[in-house]
């Protein structure tokens, strides 16, 4: 038995310190009271109004006391749930969850490699591959469909993703209306609403437009998931430079009163109700005006929420797994490796955006096949080692000795396969093997494997009479849009 | 060689020393108008060529821009053709109906103001009927109209109905951005020109001008 030992199993990694999320933390409650922030919701204004914010027009100013105790409310932790029991998310301090991201315009068809609209069947086929792939732990569907009535696509989406993958789903919507339609389709998969509130199955995102502005359609969301417990991912898309200081301290101060803007709102609501603050925090590149997703700024500032997150003990949504590559080359690599390392090391909860490429504007799904391989690299460099007595070896060393070996010591057969990570794709055969094998890349590999995954995965069974109620559901969505459609 | 310190106080986006060497050009007898061609319009050639190109930051472009603007109110009251000098031509732009982003329009106005066209942007969240008005009042060549989302896209054609239904449809050239807009889109909805970035705005909203002008003369 060894005394007073301090363990650092896994590798440790903090961006700001906690002296400085303080100091953040105070320039957040000062915007938030001084400058204020804008709501376009006359319900949430009333609300804010009520709990004692003060109200001019749509700009609202929030005393601290409101931050606090809305902070005091919210979960530091709660569980979303497969669908089909296979497995959780616990959304809890430095638990990880990487996955995809949402509703690009345009996508690299699998098979031609062409960038092209989005469809309906690639949502199926993105949510399929995700399910097959171990370290994908949520999904969001890369694209926006084309191809089925405009206002539904929302719908349509989330139809496919959640019918193809029983991991739980980050959805999105353009509106509350579909936002009800999407909660619908998930009680029908939970089996009721009861068994949802249990076990929620999704949890659903929206944006607040940064600098400062909560539009009406986020909010109107917002109070939809806080009355039913969906949880709530409330996250600006932050472009320092342009729509927020360039410096980063200051991009995340009004990020964070972005985010923190939905909490209260939120709180306000339903006491309790789950919520992710966090986002896409990056720069406008000054040459190009790219919204940049590839870039160091990117992790260094998504690191430095998290570290805000945990510091309000508030679970954070991230971002990794991202590119500006315009197709899978070495850059999409590189910019995915590190986005994707970094937010996993930084212990950020709901890691989104893997398979974004072209800055946001195409899903890649090879990406997030080649993140799959990133992500488990990831992950054994941040389990770390344990220090104990098995590991530490002593007798082994004595036992073999200066020049010996450890093929055939037990030690080592005991513990390679725990210690030791496997590739799936990376290559390591001997050159004259991988000739003959046909010089396969990295890239040739991962376009193989998503091709397989697409022919050959089969996603969970979805419930009997589930499939009805869905297309019910999808109807009166139709029958709904026509309606709108025709009184305009 | 005082012109010259204009051109390069643009490039360098140095208000004071553009500001100075505009007032002492004309105090050393250089006409307004060789001010104006020979410093200023030569300084803004540098800085769209370099900005297109990619080697000027846009935060620098919009600081020459400034200087611009600066020397101007010194030049504008003494040029013969004042008015002219400084009229490149009118663009209203706006963010559609149920949009509320504007950084790329923003950006859009900044760098067509910094070449010299007098921009009027109605805002974001715009019904048809504002692009209207300001149309009217503004009597503009160039209508330019900016949505980010899929299901704002669709409103870039309302306000094109509307100008027709109004009789302004000929009157105006049309152009659209945002990051659901793409070239396909511009062609389906009947919109003259799209730009994918705000460098390429600028040379289209020249030759939109340059158009409108044309067939009016």
């Amino acid at each position: 038995m060894r005394a007073n030992v301090t363990s650092n199993r896994t590798t440790q990694f903090e961006m700001l310190s906690e002296d400085q999320c303080e100091a953040i933390y105070h320039n957040i409650l000062e915007v938030m009271q001084r400058t204020g922030v804008d709501v376009y919701h006359e319900e949430a204004r009333k609300m804010l109004q009520e709990a004692g914010a003060q109200v001019d027009g749509v700009r609202v100013y929030i005393p601290p006391y409101l931050v606090k105790e809305a902070i005091s409310m919210v979960p530091d932790n709660f569980i979303v749930h497969h669908w089909d029991g296979s497995g959780v998310l616990r959304l809890r301090r430095n638990e990880v969850y990487p996955g995809t991201g949402p509703s690009m315009p345009n996508y690299i068809d699998p098979y031609t490699e062409e960038r092209r609209p989005f469809l309906r069947k690639d949502s199926a086929n993105v949510a399929r591959v995700c399910d097959a792939l171990e370290n994908i732990k949520f999904v969001e569907g890369l694209g926006s469909i084309s191809d089925t009535t405009r206002e539904l696509a929302d719908l349509y989406e989330f139809v496919e993703l959640i019918t193809n993958t029983a991991k739980p789903i980050a959805a999105w919507s353009f509106d509350r209306k579909s936002c009800e339609s999407i909660y619908e389709v998930a009680v029908a998969i939970a089996g009721g609403e009861e068994e949802f509130q249990k076990k929620p199955n999704f949890m659903f995102y929206m944006e607040p437009i940064p600098p400062l502005v909560s539009n009406h359609e986020s909010v109107d969301k917002a109070l939809f998931c806080a009355e039913k417990h969906i949880p709530a991912i409330y996250t600006p898309c932050c472009m320092g430079g342009a729509t927020e200081p360039a410096t980063f301290a200051g991009l995340l101060t009004n990020a964070s009163a972005e985010c923190l803007t939905g909490l209260i709102i939120g709180q306000l609501k339903r006491k309790g109700a789950p919520f992710i603050m966090g986002g896409v925090m990056t720069v406008m590149d000054m040459l190009t005006s790219t919204y940049i997703y590839g870039g160091p700024e990117l992790s260094t500032m998504c690191a430095g929420m998290t570290d805000i997150g945990k510091y309000l003990n508030i679970p954070v949504f991230s971002t990794g797994g991202c590119t500006d590559a315009k197709v899978t080359e070495p850059q999409s690599a590189l910019e995915n490796a590190i986005s994707n390392y970094t937010a996993v090391l930084s212990g950020g909860n709901i890691i989104h955006d893997t398979g974004y490429s072209e800055s946001g504007l195409t899903g890649n799904l090879f990406n997030v096949v080649m993140n799959n391989e990133i992500l488990g690299m990831a992950f054994r460099i941040v389990q770390g080692m344990e220090v104990n007595q098995e590991n530490m070896a002593i007798d082994i060393i004595e036992e073999v000795g200066p020049q010996g070996h450890y093929l055939l010591n037990e030690h080592t057969n005991r513990n390679f396969r725990k210690e030791f990570w496997e590739p799936e794709l990376l290559n390591r055969v001997p050159y004259e093997a991988w000739k003959s094998a046909g010089a396969k890349t990295l890239g040739d590999k991962v376009k193989e494997k998503t091709r397989h995954l697409i022919e050959n995965h089969q996603g969970p069974e979805v419930p009997d009479g589930v499939w009805d109620k869905i297309e019910k559901i999808l109807q009166e969505a139709e029958d709904r849009v026509a309606r709108e459609r025709s009184a305009e | 060689m005082t012109l010259q310190k204009i051109a390069d106080a643009m490039v360098e986006g140095d208000v004071e020393t553009g500001k100075e060497m505009a007032q002492k050009a004309l105090d050393e007898g250089h006409s307004p108008n060789q001010v104006l061609d020979d410093g200023v319009l030569a300084g803004m050639e540098v800085v769209g060529e370099r900005f297109k190109n990619y080697e000027m930051y846009i935060p620098e472009v919009l600081s020459s821009a400034k200087v611009m603007h600066e020397v101007m109110e010194i030049l504008r009251p003494k040029l013969v053709s004042g008015e002219q000098a400084s009229n490149k031509g009118t663009v209203v732009l706006g963010t559609v109906e149920g949009d509320m982003h504007d950084i790329g329009k923003n950006l859009v106005g900044l760098m067509l103001e910094g070449a010299g066209f007098k921009v009027i942007d109605i805002g974001i969240d715009q019904p048809a009927k504002n692009f209207i008005e300001a149309v009217k009042k503004e009597n503009p060549e160039v209508v330019g109209m900016s949505a980010l989302l899929t299901t704002t896209a669709p409103k870039i054609k309302e306000v094109l109905d509307a100008l027709e239904a109004e009789g302004l449809r000929d009157k105006v050239k049309t152009m659209a951005g945002g990051a659901v807009i793409d070239q396909a889109f511009v062609d389906e909805n009947g919109v003259d020109a799209y730009g994918p970035s705000a460098t390429a705005a600028m040379e289209i909203t020249q030759q939109l001008v340059d158009e409108v002008r044309k067939n009016a003369s």
